[in-house]
């Protein structure tokens, strides 16, 4: 575990000096699990992908930032809530666009065994219900009740206080809850 | 109130996106998009450490070029008047051949008895801006304002030449604003009313009228007066601004008569050559013919 910390304290060192292969070894560590979470709170694979992008290319002059002993994933995290603000607002926008076009008509539910269109459509409907949602309030929703990690590691990770991330959460859960009320109605299932 | 319903509804949707996100591309594909990514991130940070790089050393480039340009307008002389571009007052503005050197450096401040300012060009340029002997007679107003009794003292003491040259421009245009507005007669009357003035008060206003406001006729007037009470000890000073007022009023035999005994250096090469170009200039131009303007 002490190991763990020296070699990742080791790499930030090196990251911080530019050293390629330090970003390499980070991107490598780091990129799946960095995506999973851009993936989750954009709500799109095209942007997700753009904001992991940027946060590595950022990452050189970005960890200079970082407080010492501080786990390099959650850092990772907070750089990427720091500037996910437009990819946000592209990924919204392609979905706006979708929706208008109705490229992908619903199907009607309970028409596969394994829920998996059922998954998916929920899984759209609540990223389309995330894009009403001011940024702190979405990032609040995910961290917390998507990625189920505590208020206070959220509040570490989005720069703010365990008392705001949760108050975020309960403004962030009722909306969404008032946005899916017509998931049903319109024939989701 | 919120269901049961929702409530499992907004939940199997917070799952739902968890899975997606998570199950979403085959590791293969996952695979060729990291290495692909990488390259990406590589390049664009590579990309970026050159532009650094460009910017930093275009950035040392230029603050060398503006160090180098201060250093050549310090040592030429310009600096100064890239930096005199705050409020001045009139008469030093359009003084561009007196007040300055040849190459148009400003002069450094010299004593009023070493002051020997370029001699005139040829033509006529003293009618278009105040005379090279301008900034000269400001210095003695500024000591009055500050001091008075301290430099009259010392001047007395001292010798007959006026007090050194100084800062007096800045004092000059704090004390001036407030009555640029009135006529010359008004502040004539204005300055009779007030009483029986100090020399030294008479010297500030005629100086003011000269350089400042340029109405030499108010300003011959003081000169005037203040050579008739005795003159003071700026009464050489004084007396050479009269015949500069009197070359501005173009009352020529008058400005000649003026000029002529410091001209012939009758007080000790005070303002000889100044006064020798002057009349140069005054004898190639002639008197102004009765149509002209003054």
């Amino acid at each position: 575990m002490a190991d763990d910390a020296d070699n990742e304290a080791t790499l930030v060192e090196r990251l911080a000096r530019g050293d390629e292969a330090a970003l390499r070894d980070v991107y490598r560590a780091h990129r799946s699990a960095l995506l999973r979470f851009a993936r989750r709170l954009v709500g799109d694979a095209a942007a997700a992908d753009d904001l992991v992008h940027e946060v590595f290319v950022r990452l050189p002059r970005a960890v200079r930032r970082m407080q010492p002993g501080a786990p390099l994933g959650g850092f990772l995290i907070a750089v990427a809530v720091n500037n996910a603000r437009h990819h946000v607002r592209a990924a919204a926008r392609r979905r706006r666009a979708q929706t208008r076009l109705a490229q992908e008509p619903r199907a009607p539910s309970g028409g596969t065994p394994d829920g998996e269109v059922e998954r998916r459509q929920l899984a759209q409907a609540l990223s389309r219900a995330l894009d009403q949602l001011p940024l702190d309030q979405r990032v609040a929703f995910v961290l917390c009740a998507v990625e189920e990690r505590t208020s206070a590691d959220a509040a570490t990770l989005a720069g703010t206080n365990e008392s705001t991330m949760r108050a975020r959460l309960f403004h962030a859960r009722r909306k969404l809850r008032e946005h899916l009320a017509g998931y049903h109605d319109e024939g989701g299932s | 109130m919120t269901s049961p319903i929702r409530a499992d509804l907004l939940s199997r949707a917070a799952r739902a996106l968890r899975d997606e996100a998570a199950h979403e591309r085959p590791d293969a594909i996952e695979a060729w998009q990291g290495m692909h990514g990488w390259h990406d991130v590589s390049r664009d940070v590579r990309k970026i450490a050159r532009r650094r790089r460009i910017v930093f050393i275009v950035g040392v480039q230029l603050l060398a070029l503006v160090v180098g340009v201060g250093a050549w307008a310090a040592a030429s002389g310009r600096l100064p008047d890239l930096f005199s571009r705050h409020p001045a007052p009139a008469g030093r503005r359009a003084a561009p051949a007196g007040a300055h050197g040849r190459h148009g450096r400003p002069r450094p401040p010299v004593t009023p008895a070493a002051a020997s300012p370029a001699p005139p060009p040829a033509g006529p340029v003293l009618p278009e801006g105040p005379s090279p002997v301008a900034a000269p007679s400001i210095a003695p107003a500024t000591a009055v304002e500050s001091e008075p009794v301290a430099r009259a003292t010392a001047a007395s003491e001292t010798s007959p030449g006026p007090a050194p040259r100084s800062s007096a421009p800045r004092s000059l245009s704090v004390t001036s604003p407030p009555r640029l507005a009135l006529s010359a007669r008004e502040r004539a009357v204005e300055t009779n009313r007030a009483g029986p003035l100090e020399p030294d008060e008479i010297y500030r206003q005629a100086h003011r009228e000269h350089f400042v406001r340029r109405d030499y006729a108010a300003a011959l007037a003081l000169w005037d007066k203040y050579l008739a009470g005795g003159g003071g000890s700026l009464a050489l000073e004084a007396r050479y601004n009269r015949a500069i007022a009197l070359v501005r009023l173009r009352r020529h035999e008058e400005a000649l008569a003026a000029l002529a005994p410091f001209a012939a250096g009758e007080h000790d090469g005070y303002r000889q050559q100044e006064a020798q170009a002057l009349l140069r200039m005054l004898h190639a131009t002639g008197p102004p013919s009765p149509s002209e303007p003054r």
